[in-house]
């Protein structure tokens, strides 16, 4: 059986191919077609969807024999789509017969397409599964097919949050929605986001994520979100779905009331600095052991390594015993040379130096080279002094002010703090956030 | 083909192994009735290479019905990769299916290449067609030897696992990667083949192919191998069609599609594909396309020695990719069947919908079709060349 | 080995007394053979075990066992320390006696048949008048401490191995049989030794060069050897065991001690089945028809021999068990797994009507000449 492209000559074009549903099925059944990117997509009315599918099997001419795929997507407000993409084997054809479920976000359903391929079995579990989209007529959406059986919530939708998110921030600035145009931070929560803190921070930035979630999910179209430029736009859309927000059904209801949204706001604004001054407290005990300033310094500035941080104790009593010496002896710290003079009262804690990001001496900087010698710098790089070098970096040409006035997320002046102008961080400099290094090697 | 089809339908297992002519026929219930059982194959299992649970109604050795429990592995990489960048997602989906890193990635940037209409340099083209053929042929080496460990043939295992070092060799050169290279990024290639790369292929590929040979003598020829396999699951061709079945389980079956030769990507135009095909689209002929398609990526990798042009091999991009709005579906040829990526985009950093279409999801799908009636033995051999990556399946 | 030596010492003083201890005290007699069976049974199985490590590593280009001893040599003991120490796991659900008995109930049998085999020139521990038929009978008892095991680990992979394998022992246990008995009756005796000894002494007709029974019996021979594989269940017809169908078949839930012994009852077997194959077919203790031990004087150059002699006949026999030892594991290394109905329909359509011919052959063959 060789028959593959047989008739490729007689394929029909997309048009014909419309006309020819319209002829079997009935005009209603087919809402219009797109044909962008190489892809043909038919448009179908939900009621037909079964019967345009069964049509493409059973014409001759059109022959769509293949069952390729069929999966939901999500249409915001209007609810949900479901696409099936049918190819032909004979005409090398391809078609995506796309359907706009009715019943909303609450009730999607579309008509099975099981009794016409096979194929279709799986996939419509795997589409209720993820999107809640009921087949009826299906012989058994249940058991969940990935999720396990007692899931709740449908995750592949736009307002269920990325699960890890919520468990644990991501620590540092790696959302892609978190970044505008050059690579360069636009949501900046350096109390919060700088390192894996205790768990109340990681608590509090739950929190926060949960209330800022209305005022992220603007939807672009509003006049707020027309004021603001296009990347931002997109950031804000996608801040709601990025997993750092979190969307609630009851959030989602709410989320187009501008009062409620700027109320969030406010909370969300106290809610952060409560945790600021939660971390500073934190940052004030540890340098009340006794740690070195510097040291303190660094923990503060947000430009310790997790490792670290997580241990101050065993960093302390290391400290000590020769206040001189501290963190020279740790294998990937550069020569001691830095520790020793810069903060030479060990026991004295200095904590006026906690707060500032410009103090922290070469400590800042022995903290950093772990993180920025991984790879691709830009997009996967860095975890821990991924926050430091977004505050060190005031190259964003987007001045905090600029792009969002009143939003608390160009939080303050941080962004201003002055260059840290020691080795790694020009490292980073040199890495451009945005490229890869690629073109560089080639 | 109708819904009464898919309801009623014969099973006939042919017994064509030599000796099974003398087929002796229990006619009625027997003198005694027993009761089924219910085994389960899986999670963990050594047939199931990962955690596919597949869970058999049998009457003695003899299954009824057979029903896979997917999503053990389930990690939800539609989620994220809305949470990702196209570049970022590079790194994700080379590891769904994590023996056919290269075409995952293939796949997806030629989707946003497509989006973004961007223009890939010819050797970063053709360098990706390389890798992508010895990214098959390491895939498929392991799917040999596995599939002779499930019959009992213990040593195809280590001969594949030899060859599989080489050819590992010579791509972590290039990518520094093993198994997940994130070597693509949109516009071409991350860096240029290191020096050497393609002398080594050259010599690699004659080598290459005696091994290969070695392999085929071991099992394709073998009596048992034969009596094992010949006749076992058969899958007619409109059936597999129905399921969405593709790769060397739908060339078993008789069709020669392929997406290299029907929907050529990349530079295949510009090559020849030889596509192996079966004729009963049982486990022997699975194995046999499977074998087919080695030998048919070498020869391809060799064509691609004589073509394969210097330049550059990736393009400057933007400090951000965006695709525009809009939707597409790029098909490749998986290692295993045809992959799909459906990218959906609002115009953003991240995809709004990143559909994956994995070929092993519908290949496993078609499980208990082909299982139903079979022995036990003969639902390993059947489930086993029914080539399939569990975290293809689970995504 | 210093077990090796030890062995071969006394074998060879044992030997000296010839007829095996008619003479002195009946108590003396008695500890030498049990000492001789038990270290047989204890050191052969390693030697094969370390033969299928290295011949297999070898068809596979690998290496094998390296490290533990040299060139790896001490690897099987460094295994069975290892199970020594593994936790013994019994199943919640399992039939605990039945579950801790069956491995002991499958070891014996492989143990008490070597209290049969001659090894060498009066190395034996009896030579009873049914030899043969005892060795046979006791064989397949094997099979139930499999069976016992299978059913009573409450595992449905376990329940199908054992099941598999009593259905493999009923299907092969007869070409067995009906190959043996061809043997028997050609040699006119049941007792091993005197097979051994009517090899010896079947000649050629108007030469002094003795024919084995392989040469006759080619037939026989493979049948017997094709049956003795299914009975050991060992590749190509390991299916009771068949590990990427029933994880490990009746051993699944078996660990440590008792999961050795299930291994060592499969080596053993090995070691049990080539010496009646090299008893029943390959003219024992001789090393090429017509030619004489050194040293020996009754029986067509095999018997009543000295010191040299019984060592060079016991080195023989060791030298054919590791060489039908060799060709199963090279089977092994080449072949993939049988079906259970296969291997059923191999049985009893075509070795048993084969093996029926052969025992018709022999038999009118025995009585015209």
């Amino acid at each position: 059986m060789s028959d593959v492209l047989a008739r490729r000559e007689h394929a029909l074009t997309p048009d014909e191919t419309a006309e020819l549903i319209r002829a079997k099925v009935g005009d209603a059944a087919v809402l219009g077609t797109t044909v962008e990117y190489g892809t043909f997509t038919l448009h179908v009315a939900n009621e037909h969807f079964a019967d345009v599918a069964r049509a493409c099997r059973d014409e001759r001419v059109l022959a769509y024999d293949f069952f390729d795929c069929l999966f939901g997507v999500d249409a915001r407000d209007e609810g949900f789509d479901v696409v099936a993409v049918l190819y032909s084997t004979s005409t090398g054809n391809r078609v995506a017969l796309r359907t706009r479920c009715p019943g909303g976000r609450e009730t999607p359903t579309c008509p099975t397409l099981t009794d016409i391929y096979r194929g279709a079995n799986w996939h419509e579990r795997e589409t209720w599964d993820m999107f809640g989209i009921e087949f009826p007529g299906h012989p058994a959406l249940e058991p969940r097919i990935f999720t396990i059986e007692t899931f709740e919530g449908w995750p592949l939708r736009k307002d269920f949050p990325l699960a890890s998110r919520v468990v644990k921030p991501w620590p540092g600035v790696k959302e892609p929605a978190e970044l505008d145009e050059d690579g360069n931070v636009i949501e900046r929560q350096p109390q919060l986001g700088d390192a894996p803190g205790p768990y109340e921070l990681d608590k509090a930035m739950a929190e926060q994520a949960k209330l800022a979630n209305p005022q992220a999910a603007v939807d672009p179209a509003t006049p707020e979100g027309e004021e603001v430029e296009d990347a931002l736009g997109t950031e804000a859309e996608q801040a709601s779905d990025s997993g750092a927000v979190l969307a609630g059904d009851a959030e989602h209801e709410l989320e187009q009331h501008e009062d409620v949204r700027s109320e969030a706001r406010e909370r969300a604004e106290e809610k952060r600095k409560a945790a600021a001054e939660a971390r500073a407290r934190k940052a004030a005990e540890r340098a009340g052991e006794g740690a070195e300033d510097g040291e303190v310094a660094a923990a503060a500035g947000g430009a310790v390594e997790p490792g670290e941080d997580q241990f101050p104790e065993e960093a302390t009593s290391e400290a000590r015993p020769d206040g001189t010496e501290s963190w020279g002896n740790e294998s990937d710290a550069p020569p001691v040379g830095g520790d020793s003079d810069a903060p030479g009262v060990p026991d004295e804690g200095d904590i006026g130096n906690a707060g500032e990001p410009s103090a922290p001496g070469d400590e800042a900087t022995d903290a950093q080279p772990t993180g920025g010698e991984q790879g691709d710098a830009a997009s996967t790089g860095e975890t821990s002094n991924a926050p430091a070098s977004a505050e060190d970096s005031p190259a964003t040409p987007v001045a905090p002010g600029e792009h969002m006035p009143g939003d608390e997320r160009t939080d303050g002046g941080d962004a201003d703090a002055p260059h840290q102008g020691s080795g790694p961080s020009d490292d980073l400099d040199e890495r451009e956030p945005g490229p890869d290094d690629g073109e560089e090697r080639s | 083909m109708s819904a009464s089809d898919l309801s009623a339908r014969e099973i006939s297992h042919p017994a064509t192994a030599p000796g099974e002519n003398l087929n002796l026929e229990i006619v009625g219930d027997g003198a005694f009735t027993t009761a089924d059982m219910t085994l389960s194959v899986g999670p963990a299992h050594p047939a199931t290479h990962g955690v596919l649970r597949v869970v058999l109604e049998m009457d003695g050795e003899r299954v009824k019905s057979a029903h896979p429990v997917i999503g053990y592995m389930h990690r939800g990489f539609e989620k994220l990769a809305e949470h990702r960048d196209f570049r970022q997602s590079m790194a994700l989906v080379n590891r769904h299916d994590w023996l056919s890193g290269m075409s995952n990635e293939i796949g997806l940037v030629l989707t946003v290449e497509r989006m973004l209409e961007m223009e890939v340099p010819e050797r970063a083209q053709w360098i990706r067609m390389l890798c992508a053929e010895y990214n098959r042929i390491l895939n498929h080496l392991l799917f040999v030897g596995s599939y002779g460990l499930e019959l009992g043939a213990i040593t195809p295992m280590f001969y594949a696992t030899r060859e599989r070092e080489r050819i590992q060799y010579l791509l972590e050169a290039a990518t520094g990667g093993r198994l997940h290279y994130t070597y693509n990024q949109p516009g071409g290639v991350k860096i240029d083949l290191p020096k050497g790369f393609l002398q080594q292929s050259v010599e690699l590929i004659p080598d290459l192919r005696k091994r290969i040979q070695d392999l085929e003598d071991l099992l394709l020829g073998n009596e048992i191998f034969m009596a094992r396999t010949k006749g076992v699951g058969p899958l007619p061709p409109d059936v597999a069609l129905s399921f969405g079945v593709s790769g060397p389980t739908l060339q078993a079956t008789g069709i020669p599609e392929d997406v290299r030769v029907t929907e050529p990507y990349l530079k295949y135009d510009e090559v020849e594909v030889p596509v192996p095909v079966g004729e009963n689209g049982d486990s022997w002929d699975r194995f046999y396309c499977l074998l087919g398609r080695m030998k048919a990526s070498m020869y391809i990798i060799e064509q691609i020695h004589d073509r394969i042009p210097s330049g550059p091999v990736n393009v400057k991009l933007p400090k951000m990719v965006k695709a525009p709005e809009g939707s597409t579906y790029v098909r490749v040829e998986n290692p295993l069947g045809s992959l799909g990526y459906w990218l959906e985009s609002d115009g953003g950093r991240t995809p709004w919908r990143l559909k994956m279409r994995t070929a092993s999801f519908s290949n496993v799908q078609s499980l208990p079709y082909l299982l139903e009636g079979t022995l036990v033995p003969d639902a390993i051999s059947v489930l086993g060349s029914v080539f399939f990556v569990v975290g293809d399946v689970d995504r | 080995m210093i077990l090796d030596t030890v062995l071969t010492t006394s074998t060879a003083m044992v030997a000296q007394t010839a007829g095996l201890l008619d003479t002195d005290s009946f108590l003396v007699s008695m500890l030498l053979k049990v000492a001789l069976v038990i270290g047989l049974f204890l050191s052969l199985p390693l030697i094969v075990g370390y033969m299928e490590h290295k011949a297999m590593a070898r068809l596979q280009h690998r290496r094998g066992p390296m490290f533990a001893g040299p060139a790896g040599s001490l690897q099987l003991v460094a295994d069975g320390i290892k199970f020594i120490q593994k936790e013994d796991v019994i199943p919640r659900a399992a039939d605990k006696w039945v579950f801790a008995i069956a491995p002991g109930m499958a070891l014996v049998p492989a143990l008490l048949i070597f209290f049969v085999l001659p090894f060498g020139p009066g190395v034996w521990a009896a030579d009873l008048e049914l030899g043969l038929f005892y060795a046979l009978a006791i064989t397949s008892i094997s099979v139930l401490g499999v069976m016992m095991g299978g059913w009573a680990s409450a595992n449905k992979f376990s329940l199908i191995g054992g099941l598999r394998a009593a259905g493999q022992l009923i299907a092969y246990e007869l070409p067995l049989i009906l190959a043996a008995i061809a043997v028997a009756v050609q040699a006119g005796s049941l007792s091993l030794v005197g097979i051994v000894e009517s090899q010896a002494t079947f000649m050629v007709a108007g030469t002094d060069i003795n024919v084995w029974f392989v040469f006759p019996q080619i037939l026989g021979f493979t049948i017997f050897f094709v049956a003795a594989l299914a009975e050991l269940s060992r590749p190509p017809f390991d299916m009771p065991i068949a590990d990427s169908e029933l994880v490990f078949g009746y051993m699944t839930e078996y660990t440590g001690l008792k999961f050795a012994m299930y291994l060592l009852t499969e080596y053993a077997g090995m070691v049990s089945m080539s010496a009646l194959m090299v008893v029943l077919y390959l003219g024992g203790w001789q090393i090429l028809p017509g030619v004489p031990l050194p040293g020996c004087e009754a029986g067509g150059g095999l018997f009543d021999c000295g010191v040299l002699g019984t060592l060079i006949g016991v080195g023989v026999v060791m030298g054919k068990i590791l060489m039908l030892t060799f060709v199963m594991v090279w089977l092994r290394v080449a072949y993939p797994r049988l079906r259970e109905d296969q291997l059923q329909r191999m049985s009893w359509l075509v070795l048993v009507p084969l093996s029926l011919v052969n025992l018709a052959v022999v038999a009118v063959a025995k009585v015209v000449f």
